[in-house]
């Protein structure tokens, strides 16, 4: 048996020509290509939003419910959803948190109580606070807002804006009251409200 | 031949077709943007993301990518159009009537490797440019009718044909995604490969097959499409690889189109399972290298000498696994044909494997 070995890196020879005539509609083709240049980025979600989604998924592994052996997490959005498809395809990508527990997202009426909300994130342009419309019926359920009063009332979790960051802010007792608990790595990382220890 | 540039019916799955499987981008961006990647921003990640960044660089996440794959493909036993043929029909024997469809000369196994080196920068999140150099090696079993060459092997082995790809994405929102993808593939590859063979004493030029490179200025040329489901990802494109002119031997390896659809469902720990189909047409050599013809009534020694037998369609499924680990991906796949329907009489392909690993650069 003959073996040849060729030794490596040896420049081949360049093309003899380029037939023009030829290729023409290769030419449009590339043409057409290079300059279809308009990008459509759909559904634009707010970087603030996107930092919130990935904060709801977390509060499923560092909020703890008094429901044993939970296996599957539900995230319900009630109101207006600023997330739109972006927070399901944080969940495909990432569909069990860490303690390998399902996450499921639902979108609800105010006062739909057919799924018992673990996590409850209000949204409502204009009428959040007090009068955010979640059905009181939810129980053991981690209330999540954007709103300024929104601890004043039935929130237990609220976002806001400091130093060009999102920042948590939690009222522990209410939390605990409702049966939860919130894990230290979380706590380190948010504000207490005032009279929410 | 090369195993980037496909230029035979040996060759089922293009370069492009295993470097988009290989080298799916681990993107690298200093602020996460996609779903997937916010989605595994940890509590300090998302606790430190100053959003004015992630807005000034929505459409700047620069960053380099660095992928090695390896590849190889065996080829076996031959094929007219879709009827097998065994090595005793395609050889010819002394006292048989020598026609253009017995050789003295018969290639029995075909084996090809190659490793590609890739390096990916991301200009933004939208679009991206890749250089690949891939590094080949491929030798082939014969029997032949010629005193003192009843079995023989000859390899080749060397830099094939670099490559520029530019990729950019025009639609996506959280379910669908298009981009294109277009690329320029160097003659870098020789095709002035010798070996000793029975067509006479000392080397000789090899044919086709065994060369590592087209010769010519080659396009790839893609469109993708992928789609978020609700439990898996699925994806087609349409990849092309357009051959410009004719190289200094006198001929041009043959165009190609491939059809993929593919699917892509991730299980725990990240672990993902991937399934593709693959339909690939590919024409037949156009000229000739007239230094390994003979120059007689029948002038090709064995098959793979005849331009005529090359091109032809096929039908691949190949079945993979992706294992993430941090900025590292690892990828497998193994695949085969289904269906082959070869032009004149060729090689069938026996079975691919590709290994690859990429990583995101900080």
């Amino acid at each position: 048996m003959k073996s040849l070995i060729h030794g490596c890196c040896r420049v081949g020879r360049r093309a003899k020509g380029i037939a023009i005539s030829r290729h023409l509609s290769l030419g449009w083709l590339i043409y057409a290509v290079f300059f279809w240049n308009s990008v459509s980025v759909a559904e634009d979600i707010a970087p603030s939003d996107k930092v919130k989604a990935a904060y709801l998924l977390h509060f499923s592994s560092y909020v703890s419910w008094p429901e044993r052996e939970l296996s599957s997490v539900n995230l319900c959005l009630v109101g207006d959803d600023p997330f739109g498809g972006y927070i399901d395809a944080m969940v495909k990508a990432k569909p069990l948190n860490r303690h390998g527990q399902k996450i499921v997202v639902h979108r609800l009426e105010a006062s739909d109580s057919s799924v018992h909300c673990h996590i409850l994130y209000a949204h409502f342009e204009g009428s959040i606070g007090q009068n955010t419309p979640i059905d009181p019926l939810q129980r053991e359920t981690l209330y999540v807002g954007d709103d300024e009063d929104f601890l004043a009332s039935r929130g237990m979790i609220r976002f806001f804006i400091r130093d060009k960051r999102v920042r948590l802010e939690v009222h522990l007792s209410r939390v605990r009251a409702a049966g939860m608990s919130v894990s230290s790595e979380l706590l380190k990382i948010s504000d207490i409200a005032k009279g929410g220890e | 031949m090369c195993l980037t540039v496909s230029p035979s019916s040996y060759l089922t799955l293009s370069r492009s077709t295993l470097i988009g499987l290989v080298f799916v981008g681990v993107s690298s961006s200093s602020q996460a943007s996609t779903p997937s990647e916010m989605a595994e921003m940890s509590l300090q990640d998302l606790f430190t993301y100053t959003l004015e960044d992630e807005v000034s660089t929505r459409h700047n996440v620069r960053g380099w990518d660095f992928g090695i794959a390896y590849k190889r493909q065996r080829f076996e036993g031959y094929q007219s159009g879709t009827d097998k043929l065994s090595n005793s029909d395609v050889l010819f024997a002394p006292g048989d009537t020598r026609t253009d469809e017995n050789y003295p000369i018969l290639p029995t196994v075909i084996s090809q490797e190659a490793v590609v080196v890739q390096f990916s920068y991301q200009f933004d999140d939208l679009t991206s440019v890749s250089i690949g150099i891939p590094y080949i090696r491929q030798s082939t079993d014969h029997i032949s009718v010629v005193p003192g060459y009843d079995t023989f092997e000859i390899e080749s082995q060397g830099v094939g044909d670099i490559y520029l790809n530019y990729q950019r994405t025009f639609y996506q929102n959280a379910q669908h995604q298009w981009s294109w993808m277009l690329g320029l593939s160097a003659p870098t590859g020789s095709i002035d490969e010798k070996g000793d063979t029975p067509r006479g004493p000392g080397n000789q030029q090899l044919p086709y097959t065994m060369q590592l490179g087209s010769g010519t200025w080659d396009f790839p040329l893609a469109i993708h499409y992928q789609y978020s489901g609700d439990t898996a990802l699925w994806g087609a494109n349409v990849q092309a690889r357009l051959r410009i002119g004719e190289n200094d031997r006198d001929y041009s390896l043959g165009n190609r189109l491939t059809f993929n659809g593919w699917g892509r469902r991730c299980l725990d720990l990240g672990v993902c399972a991937t399934a593709r189909l693959s339909y690939v047409h590919w024409q037949d050599i156009r000229g000739q290298d007239d230094t390994i013809v003979l120059p007689t009534s029948n002038p090709y020694p064995a098959n793979i000498t005849d331009p005529d037998n090359y091109g032809g369609d096929k039908v691949n499924l190949a079945l993979g696994i992706e294992i993430p680990w941090q900025n590292n991906q690892l990828v497998m796949e193994l695949g085969a044909p289904l269906f082959q329907d070869l032009n004149g009489i060729q090689t069938r392909e026996d079975f691919s494997v590709s290994l690859g690993w990429n990583v995101a650069l900080q």
